[in-house]
Order: structure tokens, then C-alpha cells, then sequence
């Protein structure tokens, strides 16, 4: 009996988008019930939400059919992601208050409601935002949903750059420094959370991680916190030159779209379109069969756009007519 | 979602299967340990961190006299980390204490979180009810995932984000965890209050 008395609860609260949910709900006299005595909570009610702007528009493919149709899906995604103690809600403007309410009711039911106990209640309004908007901080990240992007925030690219600064690049440090495992282990744990919106951080850390690796694999099982702390590791020339590189990408005022990437190419997606194209020494070009359309760029464009193309001999009677003829039927197309 | 894992965890307690076994010498080695890890200067934090939460009846003291007389105890060493500039009390089950005396062979099988099985080795598969699998480090993705698809069926409509936060995990979420019954009575940490 209190299997289904939990599982009705927990199936009302999380399967619903909408806020309340409708009377064909399973449960429903119960919700009905919690709703009208936590729906006008305070936490709800200081809730505001910013005026639209233009937004960025996205695009249905074979995985993301559209949050409705997701709902519904084997994949069954909700409004809400949890990650221990935070939960990111998203929903639209006219549901945005129901969302609030169903992720209360939910922490209550989990884990008992105001008054009920002399613990403190799980929710502190003095921590609540009063807030919500189109922009928001969740893990460590910035997320907006009209540039639909993901910014790894300059804070912490600030952060990053101190580290560098200090025991890096420091004067005391010189140009092969010896760090304790500490010092190489802090940057980059910071590179690996800015890596998520840009895979360069990954690329230009893997030199140092394998550093790092080879440090812990020479100690065997003497890893201990006091050699964290104390031992040394000389850092190579090419791991350095590597963080050279990645300090000049952490300027605030410059190198921003670096640290900023659409949610289009952070989640998984399936291809709307196959384009194909080949490259050789005279051009290249290529083609679309979903999207109609053909690109032709001769030697001469290329060179045109600032590209160094080598000079090799000069073509025959017959590639000259090949070239041109393919090139007709580009332009005809 | 794994619904009825959920309501069983929340009406049963975790975990929902298992088996624990460990050499009364491992127990022993913990009670002689004594949170000699800790230093000095936060014996002083973790009695007042004892004191507030006795208050609360999250801990209940027991006489240490009795360790060796309850078959089956499982003891966890207490340790103090700095995540940030204030410190956390830390209950770990997880540390594999090295051998007290030289000639001591008896391997240390007293952490009981050593004893739960790997959910990422193949050959524990099929075993969630002994340590359920969890998702948080998809819970970015996910987020992203939803946004990306209201944005599919709402490509005008503003979209309005907030961030949810439990402000207090350790009071609300890890103090209501219920224990299964049958086990509940052998997860104990220790503390001397004469060590001050």
C-alpha cells in the first residue's frame, strides 16, 4: 500500500509539466490537496521573470523531437536535472510558475515539509533566488536561452589565469618550473570544467595530465595526501609551451567565443543533412542533395581569400577543359 | 527514472540488498585508531559539530565500552576536510586502514564502502539494488537537452531557467535517508569526548 501511495506522489510531481496537473491524473484529489496548500508558497510568489527578446531557434532532428514529444519519448526527459543538490528548471514563460511549485511540493514530500519537524526546512528562502530569467548559472556554467549558448564564466577563466600567473609563469618559477602535484592538479581540473564548452582546454591539458600521470605512476602505491603537497615535478618544455598558449586565451577582453558554444553542438543530435566535397590542388568544391546547392572554389578564389596554394606545374589542355566544364555545371546548378 | 527503485529506497532504506563481512580485528584497528588523522586544532570543531547535531538526534551516544560486544559493527573513522575556508566534519567509511602492528597480516576489510560492489566493473552488473547506479554527471546534458528541445517547440517563446538549490544537503537530504532496517544498528562512527 505505501509503494503505491509513494509512487502515485512521485509519478504526479515529476510526470507533469504543467504545474497542476488535470483531473485525469491519477492522484489528483491528493495533489489538488498539497497544491492548494503549498501552490501559493512564498518562494513562488517572488518569482519574476524578464521580458522575451529575440531568441535563437533550433532544430529537429531524429533525437530531439521536441520537448513534447520528449516527454513522451523512451528517453523520457523532465523539466528538471538534478545534480545532488541543485536542480536546473527550464520551462516556458506561462509554465514557469507551475515548474516552481511542482519542484517545492517535490523537495517537501522528499523531505518533509515546513513545521512539521524541528529541522530546519530544506529549502532556504533567504538562498532562494527571487529570480528567473533567460540566463542563468547552473553547474559552474552560464547558460542563455535566447543566444542559446553555453559560457564558461570569465570568472573563472580569471581563476585560471591566476593560477597560471602564480606558479606558472611567476617570476620565481622559470622557464621549466617544478610544481607539486597540487599545483598541476588545480589548473587542471579548471581546464577540464572549461573543456566542456571548449574542447581546445582538453587538447592543450593533455600534455600536463599525462605529466601529472606519469609523476603518480613512478610513486606506485606511495601516493599519499603528504606528496601531493611536497614532492616535485619538473614540467617539459612542450607541456609548458602548452600553457603558454592557453594563458593567452584567458584574456577577459578578448577570446570570448572560445569560452562560449552553442547547446546545438554540446548535446547529441543526429545530422539533418549530408553534405559532399572534395579538395585537390586546382579547388575544391562539393554538394547537398537535402538542402539543393553546389560550391565551386577554383585555385583563383582561394588565393583570393588569402590562401597559400602551391604552385605546381602548369595544368594540361585536357584538366584545363575538365576544370572548366565541371565548373559550367557548378555554375548552372 | 527507475520509479520503483525510488519508493522502495524511500520506504524500505538503503541499501536495499547486501552483505557485509569484515574480521573483528579490522573493527578493532578502527577503534584503536582513534581519529589519530585528525589534527589538534579542529578536535575543538568536530565536538561542537557532535554537540549541535546530538542536539538534533542525528547522533545518538553510545557508550564505547560495548564496540566489542555487537557482532556484526561496522565503525567509520571520522575525518575533517577544507573544501573551503570553513571545515566539514567527514564520516568515512571508505579508508583502508595499513596494518597496526609490523607483523600484522590481517588485511583491513573494515571500510564498509569497500565491501559495496563496483558499478562500473561488468562482472557487478545486475547488482543496482546493492549500490543503485547514479546519473549526476549527465545532469548538465540532460538540462541542455530539455532547453534545446523547448526551444524546438517554442522557437519565440521566452524560456525561463532558475536554479533550484537545497541550500542545506547535510540537514535535508542526507539526514532524511532512511537505513534499512537490518543494517541500521551496525553503521556506527566513534568519537572520544575525553580527547579534547
Amino acid at each position: 500500500m505505501w509503494h503505491d501511495f509513494w509512487r502515485q506522489k512521485l509519478t504526479v510531481i515529476l510526470h507533469d509539466p504543467r504545474g497542476a496537473p488535470g483531473p485525469s491524473c491519477f492522484g489528483w484529489g491528493l495533489w489538488r490537496c498539497l497544491y492548494r496548500t503549498f501552490g501559493n508558497h512564498h518562494l513562488v510568489h517572488t518569482a519574476h521573470s524578464s521580458k522575451g527578446g529575440q531568441t535563437t531557434r533550433a532544430t529537429t532532428d531524429a533525437v530531439n523531437p521536441g520537448a513534447a514529444l520528449l516527454l513522451r519519448g523512451p528517453t523520457r526527459r523532465f523539466a528538471y536535472s538534478s545534480f545532488v543538490d541543485d536542480t536546473g528548471i527550464a520551462q516556458t514563460r506561462d509554465r514557469m510558475v507551475g515548474a516552481i511549485t511542482n519542484s517545492i511540493l517535490s523537495a517537501y514530500v522528499v523531505f518533509g515539509f515546513p513545521s512539521e519537524d524541528r529541522r530546519t526546512p530544506c529549502l532556504n528562502p533567504f538562498k532562494w533566488s527571487p529570480h528567473v530569467s533567460h540566463h542563468l548559472r547552473f553547474l559552474g556554467y552560464h547558460i542563455d536561452t535566447r543566444t542559446m549558448t553555453v559560457q564558461w564564466p570569465d570568472e573563472k577563466r580569471a581563476q585560471l589565469a591566476s593560477l597560471f600567473d602564480v606558479d606558472w609563469l611567476g617570476p620565481l618559477a622559470g622557464a621549466n618550473p617544478q610544481l607539486t602535484p597540487r599545483q598541476i592538479a588545480r589548473p587542471l581540473g579548471l581546464v577540464r570544467h572549461g573543456a566542456f564548452v571548449s574542447p581546445m582546454g582538453s587538447f592543450l591539458s593533455l600534455r600536463l595530465q599525462y605529466t601529472l600521470n606519469d609523476a603518480i605512476r613512478k610513486q606506485k602505491r606511495r601516493v599519499t595526501k603528504r606528496w601531493w603537497h611536497t614532492s616535485r615535478v619538473r614540467i617539459p618544455d612542450n607541456a609548458m609551451a602548452d600553457i603558454h598558449l592557453l594563458r593567452s586565451f584567458l584574456a577577459p577582453e578578448s577570446h570570448q567565443q572560445l569560452w562560449n558554444r552553442p547547446i546545438g553542438l554540446l548535446i547529441p543530435r543526429s545530422p539533418t543533412m549530408t553534405p559532399i566535397s572534395d579538395a585537390s590542388y586546382d579547388g575544391l568544391g562539393g554538394w547537398a542533395l537535402e538542402h539543393p546547392c553546389v560550391w565551386p572554389l577554383s585555385k583563383q578564389d582561394m588565393e583570393s581569400c588569402g590562401f597559400i596554394m602551391p604552385r605546381g606545374k602548369e595544368p594540361t589542355e585536357k584538366e584545363r577543359r575538365t576544370n572548366s566544364s565541371t565548373t559550367s555545371m557548378f555554375s548552372n546548378s | 527514472m527507475d520509479f520503483d527503485r525510488a519508493v522502495r529506497i524511500a520506504t524500505e532504506g538503503v541499501p536495499l540488498a547486501g552483505r557485509f563481512e569484515c574480521q573483528f580485528e579490522s573493527v578493532r584497528k578502527r577503534e584503536r585508531h582513534d581519529n589519530g588523522s585528525l589534527a589538534s586544532d579542529v578536535f575543538a570543531a568536530v565536538r561542537q559539530k557532535f554537540t549541535k547535531e546530538g542536539k538534533l538526534s542525528y547522533h545518538i551516544l553510545f557508550p564505547r565500552c560495548l564496540w566489542a560486544f555487537l557482532p556484526g559493527l561496522f565503525l567509520a573513522l571520522i575525518t575533517w576536510g577544507r573544501p573551503g575556508d570553513e571545515g566539514r566534519m567527514c564520516v568515512d567509511p571508505s579508508t583502508i586502514l595499513d596494518g597496526g602492528a609490523p607483523n600484522d597480516v590481517i588485511l583491513d576489510d573494515g571500510a564498509a564502502n569497500a565491501q559495496l560492489p563496483d558499478t562500473g566493473r561488468p562482472e557487478k552488473q545486475g547488482l543496482p539494488d546493492e549500490n543503485p547506479p547514479v546519473y549526476y554527471g549527465t545532469a548538465l546534458t540532460r538540462f541542455l537537452i530539455w532547453i534545446y528541445n523547448l526551444r524546438i517547440d517554442n522557437p519565440v517563446d521566452g524560456i525561463c531557467l532558475l536554479a533550484d538549490n537545497s541550500p542545506q544537503p547535510s540537514v535535508a537530504s542526507f539526514t532524511t535517508l532512511t537505513w534499512r532496517y537490518c543494517v541500521q544498528q551496525f553503521f556506527r562512527n566513534f568519537w572520544s569526548f575525553r580527547v579534547a
